[in-house]
C-alpha cells in the first residue's frame, strides 16, 4: 500500500507536463502503428538528371537490393543516402559523401558513434555530412 | 435566548446549504463541459471542485470525470492515474467493479498485456466480483484480441452467449493469418515458394529468378573445377540471395497478418456495436 | 419570530441562486488559493489561466509575476523572457530583472546590454549577487573570460570558483581539430585524417580499402591488364576522394560534438545550482 501510494504520489509530477499545452479530443486508434517510413519509389523529379538517378536507384532495389535480404546495418541504406545527398547538396559533394559512407559501411571494427534507431539501425542521416551543416550553437 | 440559538443554527444551516450547491452546480458545470467535448475545461472545473470539496464528497464523481476527460483526449496514463483515484473513493462494490474495468480497458487499449491479465486474475479471486464473471471474461477475451491472440480470444467467447459476433470474427481472423513457419520453411525448400504462398508473386519469381542463376553460375563453376570462382559466387552471391528469400518470405508473412490484425481491429472499433474499450 | 426566520432563510437562498457560479468558487480570493494550488501541482497552464483572469479583474504585481513563473516553468523561455522583461520595473522589479536575465542564458541570448543597466539597480544583496553570478557564467559561455583574468570574486564559494574557472578556461580555449589538416592528412596518407580526428575504425578501413585497391591496379597494370588497371584505379581514387572529404567533415563534427558536450556539461552544472537564482523567488510551494 504505501508503495501503491508512493507510485501515485510520483507519477502526479510526471503527468505534469501533458497539460502544459491545450490538447483537443483525440481518437485513440485500435490498429497498432505500422512503419511506413521505407524507400520512395517515386520517380518524381524536378530535372531529367535527378530522374536518370532516381530510375537507377529504383531499378537497384527492384531487382537487386530488395530481394537479396537486409544487408546494410545504416539508416537511410547505401542507395537511399546517395540519393538524399545528392537532393540536398550537389553531384559533385553527394558523390563524395557517398564514397565516405561506403567506407564506413566496411568499418568491421568499432561502429560505437551512431544512434541506434528503433529499428535496430545506425542512424547515419546525410545532414551530418554536408559542408553547409550549421554550427549547432552559432544559430 | 432560544430564539437566537435557533436563527444562529438556521444561518449555519443555510450557509452549509450554499456551499452544497456551490459544489453540486459546479460539478454540472464541469459535467456540461465533458458533454460539450470541452475536456481540457472539464478537468479544469473538476479540479476546481476537488479543491474546494474538502469532505471529499464528491471525489468518485469527480475524479471518474477528470479520467475519463483525458481518455478522450487520449492520455492514457493520465486517465489511469485518475480512474485509480476514483477507485480509492468508490464506497460500494459495484462503484469499485466499475473503476476497475476502466482501469481494465485502458491497459487492453495500452497493450499492457500482462498487466490486464494479472488485474482480471485479481478480479476474478475477488468475492466481492463474484457475480460479474461473465463480464470479467469479456473483457480477458479483448486483452487477447489486442494481443493478436485470436484463438485464446474466441475460445474465451465461445463460452458467452452475447459474444457470439466476436467469437466469429476472431476464429474468421484465425483462419486468414499466414504460418510464418510455413512460408519459411516452403522457401527453405523452393525459392519463393514462400513469397507465393503470401501474395507476394512479384518478389518470389525474382527470388528463384535469381537462385536458380546463381546456383547454376555456383554448380558450373564447380563442375569446371574452378573452385574460387565457386567459392565466390556460391558465398558471396548465391548465399546472399538464398537468405534474402528466406527473409523475404517471413517478411511479408508478418507483414500480411499485421494487415489482417489491423484491419479488424479497425473494423471492431468502427462497427462493432456492444462493449469495447 | 417566524416571519424573522422566514426572511433570513430568503436571504440566505437569494445569492445562492443568483451567483452560484459568478461569485461562489470563484471570487478573486478562491482563484487566488485554486490558482497557487494549481501552480504547486506544476499544473502551470491552468494556474496561469486563472491568475490572467483574477488580473483582468484587480491588477497585481504578484498575479503578473507568477504568470511569468508558470511560463518559466513550462520551459516557455521566449515569453518568460518577455514577460520579466515587463516587470523590470514593477514592485517585484529585482526577481524579475534576474529571471530575464536567467531566461535570456537559458536562449542563448546576449543580452549584456541589459543586464549592465540592471546591475546597479539592485537593493537586495542576495539577489545582486546572483545577478553578478549569473552574468559572469554568460560571460564565461560566450568565451569572454580569459583564464587568466579571471579572478573569482567573494560571489562565489571557493568549489564553484574551480569549477568555473576550468569551464572558463574550455571557453576560452576549446578543444578542436583542424578541418583542413584533417583532409591534408588523408590526402597524404589514406585513413589518416580519420585517425586524427580520433574515427581510429574508419580510418583503417580507409587505408585498407584504399589501399587494397590501390595495389590491385599497381598488379594489373604491373601485368599488362590496363584496362584492368584503370578501373582499380579509379575505384581507389573514388574510395580516396570520399575519405579527404570524409576526412574534413569528420573534424567539423569533432568540433560540434566537443562545444555541444562543453555546453551540455556547463549547462547541467549551472542546472545544479539553479543558475545561482534562489529558489524561494521561482515560486513557493509547501
Amino acid at each position: 500500500m504505501k508503495f501503491f501510494l508512493l507510485s501515485l504520489f510520483f507519477s502526479y509530477f510526471l503527468f505534469a507536463q501533458t497539460d502544459w499545452q491545450r490538447w483537443q479530443k483525440t481518437e485513440i486508434n485500435y490498429t497498432e502503428k505500422v512503419d511506413n517510413s521505407g524507400r520512395s519509389y517515386s520517380l518524381r523529379a524536378d530535372d531529367p538528371f535527378e530522374f536518370l538517378l532516381k530510375a537507377s536507384a529504383v531499378t537497384y532495389w527492384f531487382f537487386i537490393s530488395d530481394v537479396d535480404g537486409d544487408n546494410c546495418p545504416f539508416d537511410p541504406s547505401c542507395s537511399s543516402f546517395f540519393l538524399e545527398s545528392v537532393k540536398a547538396s550537389n553531384i559533385v559533394e553527394g558523390t563524395l559523401m557517398f564514397a565516405d559512407r561506403f567506407t564506413r559501411d566496411f568499418n568491421v571494427f568499432n561502429r560505437n558513434d551512431y544512434r541506434v534507431t528503433r529499428k535496430g539501425r545506425l542512424a547515419d542521416p546525410p545532414e551530418k555530412y554536408l559542408l553547409s551543416t550549421a554550427r549547432s550553437k552559432d544559430k | 435566548m432560544k430564539p437566537r440559538w435557533l436563527l444562529f443554527i438556521l444561518v449555519i444551516f443555510f450557509q452549509q446549504g450554499f456551499a452544497q450547491t456551490q459544489l453540486e452546480s459546479q460539478l454540472t458545470f464541469a459535467e456540461s463541459l465533458f458533454a460539450q467535448e470541452k475536456y481540457f475545461d472539464a478537468i479544469t472545473e473538476a479540479k476546481r471542485l476537488v479543491f474546494f470539496d474538502s469532505a471529499n464528497q464528491y471525489s468518485f464523481k469527480v475524479n471518474n470525470l477528470i479520467a475519463e476527460s483525458y481518455k478522450q483526449g487520449g492520455k492514457l496514463s493520465e486517465a489511469v492515474h485518475y480512474f485509480t483515484k476514483a477507485e480509492i473513493a468508490a464506497n460500494n462494490a459495484k462503484d469499485l467493479f466499475k473503476t476497475k474495468i476502466e482501469i481494465v480497458k485502458i491497459n487492453i487499449l495500452r497493450r499492457a498485456f500482462n498487466l490486464t491479465d494479472h488485474q482480471l486474475n485479481e478480479m476474478e479471486k475477488d468475492a466481492r466480483f463474484a457475480a460479474d464473471s461473465s463480464s470479467l471474461q469479456y473483457w480477458r477475451g479483448w486483452n487477447y484480441l489486442f494481443h493478436d491472440d485470436w484463438e485464446k480470444a474466441a475460445q474465451v467467447y465461445s463460452k458467452i452467449d452475447s459474444a457470439e459476433t466476436l467469437k466469429n470474427i476472431c476464429e474468421e481472423v484465425q483462419k486468414k493469418k499466414y504460418s510464418i513457419s510455413f512460408a519459411r520453411g516452403i522457401s527453405v525448400v523452393l525459392p519463393g515458394a514462400g513469397q507465393f504462398y503470401t501474395g507476394n508473386y512479384v518478389s518470389g519469381i525474382l527470388s528463384l529468378g535469381w537462385n536458380v542463376l546463381l546456383g547454376y553460375l555456383t554448380v558450373q563453376a564447380f563442375s569446371a573445377e574452378r573452385v574460387f570462382d565457386g567459392m565466390a559466387v556460391g558465398t558471396m552471391l548465391w548465399l546472399r540471395f538464398y537468405n534474402g528469400n528466406l527473409s523475404n518470405a517471413e517478411k511479408f508473412a508478418i507483414e500480411k497478418n499485421e494487415l489482417i490484425k489491423n484491419e479488424t481491429l479497425d473494423y471492431l472499433q468502427k462497427n462493432y456495436q456492444g462493449l469495447k474499450p | 419570530m417566524m416571519r424573522r426566520i422566514f426572511l433570513l432563510s430568503l436571504l440566505s437562498l437569494f445569492p445562492s441562486i443568483l451567483f452560484s457560479q459568478e461569485s461562489g468558487l470563484f471570487t478573486p480570493e478562491k482563484r487566488k488559493a485554486f490558482a497557487d494550488n494549481l501552480f504547486c501541482e506544476k499544473d502551470y497552464l491552468r494556474a496561469s489561466e486563472e491568475y490572467e483572469a483574477i488580473n483582468s479583474v484587480v491588477k497585481n504585481d504578484s498575479l503578473s509575476y507568477y504568470i511569468g513563473l508558470c511560463l518559466l516553468k513550462m520551459n516557455d523561455y521566449e515569453k518568460a523572457k518577455d514577460h520579466f522583461f515587463l516587470l523590470r520595473n514593477s514592485s517585484l522589479g529585482e526577481e524579475s530583472r534576474l529571471l530575464f536575465l536567467k531566461t535570456s542564458f537559458l536562449l542563448n541570448k546576449n543580452v549584456a546590454g541589459e543586464a549592465d543597466s540592471f546591475q546597479n539597480q539592485f537593493v537586495n544583496k542576495d539577489l545582486k549577487t546572483s545577478f553578478r553570478r549569473l552574468e559572469l557564467a554568460a560571460q564565461i559561455k560566450a568565451g569572454m573570460i580569459q583564464t587568466n583574468l579571471f579572478s573569482p570574486t567573494n560571489d562565489f564559494e571557493e568549489n564553484d570558483a574551480q569549477i568555473l574557472k576550468r569551464f572558463a578556461e574550455n571557453f576560452s580555449h576549446p578543444q578542436r581539430k583542424s578541418p583542413f589538416a584533417a583532409a591534408l592528412f588523408s590526402a597524404m596518407v589514406p585513413g589518416a585524417g580519420k585517425i586524427y580526428t580520433k574515427n581510429y575504425g574508419d580510418g583503417i578501413t580507409s587505408f585498407i580499402v584504399t589501399g587494397l585497391f590501390a595495389f590491385l591496379s599497381y598488379d594489373n597494370f604491373r601485368a599488362h591488364h590496363n584496362a584492368r588497371g584503370w578501373i582499380f584505379a579509379g575505384t581507389a581514387a573514388f574510395f580516396n576522394a570520399g575519405n579527404i572529404y570524409g576526412s574534413y567533415i569528420s573534424a567539423r563534427n569533432y568540433n560540434l560534438e566537443k562545444e555541444e558536450e562543453l555546453n551540455n556539461e556547463f549547462d547541467s552544472f549551472l542546472n545544479s545550482k539553479n543558475y545561482f537564482v534562489p529558489k524561494e523567488i521561482e515560486g513557493s510551494c509547501k
